[in-house]
């Protein structure tokens, strides 16, 4: 009972320079908390602003390229390919489970001969041709007829094969095989329900045991495969793949990922992979350096604001300190341990921390929502109030802190040997 | 009750290394009451330094009931100073702020109770001291030896068995002087304690069981 009267005592010492200490860290508390909103507030409004309306780019993956030949079943052997130089159905597994993936549309290219034949204008046209098979969502904004979809979501054999054609194919045939051999230029409307042969399993140059001919024809154009080739639904190209026993090896992927830092992250992961990547990722990088900028720059005033009242609560435990020399002198000599008169010190700071943490947090609560009410500024603010453990950590530091700095007041206590009787 | 062995104490002058207590030796039993005196800056606060647990001596031991004093322990040289010791200074070393009723329960409170009993032990004292009329006035409104009258009371609280006196009558004028010899004559008579004091006074002397002299770091006995 009697100590902790003297602890109270201890809290009256000085009350002035106190008083002023407690205004520092009330103030300081509050300057962090402004900054603290600031850059929340900022960096909500970056995402709901720039992250959620721009989506961020696709990423194409392809395998990389290699200089020697696969060179399989030598003396019996089979020789594992390169990391990196295929995509098959493990990759591509492998690539749908990294965080951050949020879709993946794979680009599976016939690996058996294929040759279309087209009648119009009453010409019969056959071509070697590659075909590349696509999933449904890749093309989803260039695949307008219901029956088409139906078809390229659920094909069966026996079907008719709904296919798509390249804007790069539309336009190099217009531009530079139709005039050159004679050839009417034809428009989107034209070819749209043409009907196509399709020689699965046969080309100009060889014929696999089992080819056939399959009935097809042009439900669309699409822009996102760029590649001189007639798209298939994916399930064709795989079916066709697994029919004539041959591996399933994609020759891109479209990565669609779920936010902007998932686009950096994603991008570093796969080239681990030994893939090749590209991507648009700068919008995605600067907004992350944007955001990452004011963090910093926030960051940085909090720890100088914090830095000024450090050394403003060490000045002051020292003036007070110095100036209750001779109260703790006496306290001293007549039988207060050092533990107790620094355990004082401590606690007397520690509790100013806390009130000025409380009072600077419920000041803030109530001074920003009015401010942002008076000024209109709801619309850019999205984070109003700090949370729970937010305001507990605050709390904690604004106690902690002016406790640490209080050492220096204890320091020159202790450092003049003159705790004595004189 | 207090015994002293071989202590010494040297503190670094001008780079020199000079010793103020020299192989000290001194023994304090129940009621008795002795004067040290020396000029000034023989060292005689310092022993008391010493005596208290404030300063710690580089050689020798002090026994205190038969107990050696730690005084690498804080906390127990605290506890002595404040269960067992008490303290009267020339300079009062009074909280001039708080009422006289406070300054004297300071060491009590220190000790952890401020009950009743204790309130009434305070006003007890000061009424010893005659100055129970003016417990409710602040301290630094005391003439000087109504603040050495209370700084007495306040040394006795917590019933000491050894009071401490630095020079306490030196700041005081020879009537008050009296006043205060008186009271340590009545401490030394009825309280049972022992005493210690540090004085040039020769009132105070006088009535001293025994007396010594610190010259050169030497505490030697005087005789009569």
């Amino acid at each position: 009972m009697g100590k902790i009267l003297l602890l109270l005592k201890e809290l009256r010492g000085n009350f002035f320079l106190n008083f002023i200490l407690l205004i520092v860290v009330m103030i300081s508390t509050l300057l962090s908390l402004v900054f603290i909103i600031v850059v929340l507030n900022f960096s909500n409004y970056i995402d709901k602003t720039f992250s959620k309306s721009i989506s961020p780019d696709m990423i194409k993956v392809s395998p990389r390229p290699t200089s020697t030949p696969k060179i399989t079943g030598l003396f019996g052997m089979k020789l594992k390919q390169p990391k990196g130089t295929y995509i098959d159905d493990d990759i591509l597994y492998q690539i749908k489970k990294i965080k951050g993936v949020k879709e993946v549309s794979p680009l599976l290219a016939s690996r058996i001969p294929m040759q279309v034949m087209v009648s119009i204008f009453g010409l019969n046209y056959g071509s070697d041709l590659i075909c590349i098979g696509v999933d449904y969502n890749l093309i989803a904004q260039d695949l307008k007829d219901k029956n088409a979809i139906k078809l390229w979501n659920n094909w069966k054999e026996g079907n008719e094969i709904p296919t798509m054609i390249p804007e790069i194919l539309f336009q190099a045939y217009n531009s530079s095989m139709a005039e050159p051999n004679n050839l009417p230029k034809v428009s989107k409307d034209m070819l749209i329900g043409v009907k196509l042969k399709l020689n699965v399993g046969k080309s100009s140059l060889k014929t696999l045991n089992g080819s056939s001919t399959e009935n097809a024809y042009v439900a669309g154009f699409t822009d996102k495969v760029a590649n001189i080739c007639l798209v298939l639904p994916l399930r064709v190209m795989r079916y066709y793949n697994e029919k004539f026993n041959v591996r399933s090896e994609y020759i891109h992927l479209y990565v669609k990922v779920a936010d902007h830092a998932s686009m950096v992250s994603v991008t570093k992961k796969l080239k681990e992979m030994g893939l090749i990547v590209e991507s648009d990722k700068t919008l995605s990088e600067e907004i992350l350096k944007l955001k990452n900028f004011v963090s910093i720059i926030g960051n940085v005033f909090i720890i100088i604001v914090i830095f000024i009242a450090s050394i403003a609560i060490a000045f002051g435990s020292v003036v007070a300190v110095s100036n209750r020399f001779e109260y703790y002198k006496i306290l001293r000599i007549l039988g207060s341990s050092k533990t107790y008169i620094v355990f004082s010190i401590i606690f007397k700071y520690a509790l100013l921390g806390f009130l000025a943490g409380i009072l600077a947090i419920n000041l803030f609560d109530y001074a920003f929502k009015m401010i942002a009410t008076k000024f209109s500024l709801v619309s850019y603010i999205s984070i109003t109030s700090l949370t729970k453990p937010m305001k507990n950590n605050i709390i904690l530091l604004s106690t902690l802190i002016p406790a640490f700095f209080s050492l220096f007041g204890i320091l020159k206590l202790y450092d003049q040997k003159e705790l004595v009787i004189d | 009750m207090l015994v002293l062995e071989k202590i010494s104490k040297s503190f670094k002058i001008d780079g020199k290394r000079k010793y103020v207590l020299e192989d000290i030796n001194l023994e304090v039993n129940g009621h008795d009451v002795v004067a040290i005196t020396g000029r000034s800056g023989e060292g005689k606060t310092t022993l008391l330094n010493i005596i208290a647990g404030i300063i710690v001596p580089e050689k020798g031991k002090i026994y205190y009931r038969n107990r050696r004093v730690i005084h690498f322990l804080d906390i127990h040289t605290a506890y002595l100073r404040n269960r067992h010791f008490g303290f009267v200074f020339q300079t009062f070393k009074l909280l001039p702020e708080e009422t006289v009723l406070e300054n004297v329960l300071l060491p009590a409170k220190i000790k952890g109770f401020v009950g009743e009993k204790i309130k009434d032990r305070a006003e007890s004292l000061l009424k010893d001291v005659g100055l129970l009329e003016f417990k409710k006035m602040k301290a630094g409104y005391l003439s000087g030896g109504q603040k050495q009258r209370l700084s007495i009371a306040r040394a006795l609280i917590n019933n000491p068995s050894l009071i401490l006196a630095d020079e306490p009558t030196a700041n005081l004028d020879k009537e008050t002087s009296a006043e205060i010899v008186s009271i340590f004559k009545n401490i030394a008579a009825n309280d049972g304690c022992s005493i210690i004091m540090v004085t040039h006074q020769e009132e105070l002397i006088s009535f001293t069981k025994e007396k010594y002299k610190l010259t050169n770091g030497k505490l030697e006995k005087q005789n009569g």
